[in-house]
């Protein structure tokens, strides 16, 4: 479904991913774990297509579509959906008005109303947030799990196909954090899609039975392997993987 | 609710008024007021705040030419917040004078404006003179510059005391990059991502829903 062939990424002037490879099938959970200010977010806004990150080389398919020749609406329109490690906020649009453009444009129709105000009800009750999110300004004063479950919001609404999801898990308290991942087991069990989720966590991974955990380090994945290895992450930190630097500016200096 | 507007000025005791399309010379403020303006010719405006009132003015304007100065005047433990949006194709003069006749007053001043290819001149100047006391001063200035337009921005503060506490910032920018790109990482295209925002930026600090919807109407 998607597949990273050797890419590597800049962001002003530094290079924080190289020859970095990732394969992902359809309806697989991928992990990449790693230390802090190693890339892992970097990888996530590239396939989202965030115009800071220069990929200067290498190539990324999805759905057999070259999409670095993609801008971000297409990438969104063809089904890529990133839940950022921080949401932003923007008073003064409001999550119905975002939601009801940008599933009117994608379908080349208005949507109805009625409808559409009954499944956000819905999903609203289900992730244990106040209907009055709805009318709100996206993400605006919201804490750091309500944005979380707030995203997951857009995600029901627009039913994506290849979701990445980046420390969805961290701010939640656990009663939020069962929610959430009910709510994408629920979905995954209901749609055909694959998912990459990034987190410090096995918690959400076992919990997620996510199906491959990758450790990235240099500026590509060094390590991958099954829900053990983020066990082993837990209990022993990155000190055993062998070669593992951060990105550090003589390695890399453009 | 009671009200009287006279012909260009009104009086505000305990109230909350919208106004929309009419011409606004002078102001005086009694007890807690809010005062909701649509599209009105402000050109040469005095508010008077009286000891302990309060004002809150939502203004939004639609301009494609005007010459405005707006002068404020709060007295003892007296409140007054301006939320001032607007849309400048044109050529917009915006000068608002702010001036503390006592003590522990409240002054802010919020302008978010877009100007769209125009030419845009706005001053805002705040005095707090050596004998007034405890005063706040806040002016915030937000401008989002389209399509090659020309601003020419001044906040000035003439501050002889230091029992004052004022802050005032200035931003001039495009259409945030951040927001953009969240945006159309939800699915829309540029264009009415641009617009989103730029819709967004206008209402955020209009602090009345009817005065929302309008701006809302006219920029669809
Ligand atoms: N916009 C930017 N400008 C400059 N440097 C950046 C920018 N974004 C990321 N970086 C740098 O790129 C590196 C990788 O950042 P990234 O956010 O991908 O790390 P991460 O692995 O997600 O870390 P964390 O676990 O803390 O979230 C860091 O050194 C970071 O400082
Ligand atoms: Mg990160």
């Amino acid at each position: 479904m998607l597949k990273i062939d050797n890419i590597s990424v800049k962001i002003d002037q530094k290079e924080i991913l190289k020859g970095f490879n990732l394969d992902i099938k359809l309806n697989e959970i991928h992990a990449i774990m790693g230390p802090n200010g190693i890339g892992k977010s970097t990888i996530c806004k590239v396939i989202m297509g965030d115009p800071d990150y220069i990929v200067s080389s290498g190539s990324i398919i999805y759905d057999a579509k070259d999409i670095l020749k993609m801008d971000v609406t297409e990438r969104a329109r063809a089904g890529i959906f990133l839940l950022n490690q921080s949401p932003i906020e923007i008073p003064g649009v409001t999550n119905a008005e975002m939601l009801r453009l940008a599933l009117s444009q994608k379908q080349g129709a208005l949507v109805p109303i009625f409808e559409f105000n009954k499944k956000m009800e819905e999903i609203c009750k289900k992730l244990d947030i106040p209907k009055s999110f709805i009318h709100r300004g996206i993400n605006e004063g919201m804490s750091g799990g309500e944005r979380k479950k707030n995203e997951l919001l857009h995600l029901w609404m627009l039913e994506p196909k290849f979701i990445i999801l980046d420390e969805i898990d961290s701010g939640l308290d656990v009663d939020s954090l069962k929610i959430v991942c009910e709510s994408i087991n629920e979905y995954k069990s209901s749609h055909d899609c694959s998912i990459l989720i990034v987190s410090h966590h096995p918690e959400i991974l076992k919990m997620l039975k996510c199906d491959y955990v990758h450790v990235l380090s240099n500026g590509h994945i060094v390590q991958t392997g099954n829900l053990s290895l983020a066990e082993k992450i837990e209990n022993e930190g990155y000190k055993s993987f062998s070669g593992l630097n951060k990105v550090s500016e003589n390695t890399y200096e453009a | 609710m009671k009200h009287s507007i006279e012909v260009d000025s009104i009086i505000l005791n305990n109230e909350e008024l919208f106004i929309e399309n009419k011409n606004i010379k002078s102001i005086e403020v009694s007890g807690k007021c809010i005062l909701n303006l649509f599209n009105c010719n402000i050109i040469d405006l005095e508010i008077n705040i009286q000891d302990n009132a309060s004002l809150i003015v939502n203004y939004f304007n639609n301009i494609n030419e005007l010459n405005s100065r707006i002068v404020v005047k709060a007295n003892n433990k007296s409140s007054f917040i301006l939320n001032h949006s607007f849309i400048n194709k044109g050529k917009y003069n915006l000068n608002i004078y702010t001036d503390f006749i006592k003590e522990e007053a409240n002054i802010v001043v919020n302008i978010n404006g877009i100007n769209n290819g125009g030419k845009l001149n706005a001053d805002v100047n705040g005095y707090v003179h050596t004998d007034k006391l405890n005063n706040v001063l806040d002016e915030n200035m937000r401008i989002i510059n389209l399509n090659n337009g020309l601003v020419m921005s001044n906040p000035n503060m003439y501050i002889s005391t230091s029992k004052v506490i004022a802050n005032h910032n200035t931003t001039i920018g495009g259409v945030r990059l951040d927001e953009l790109f969240y945006l159309m990482s939800k699915g829309i295209d540029k264009k009415e991502a641009t617009n989103l925002i730029i819709k967004g930026f206008i209402i955020k600090i209009i602090d009345n829903k009817k005065l929302q919807n309008k701006i809302t109407d006219l920029i669809n």
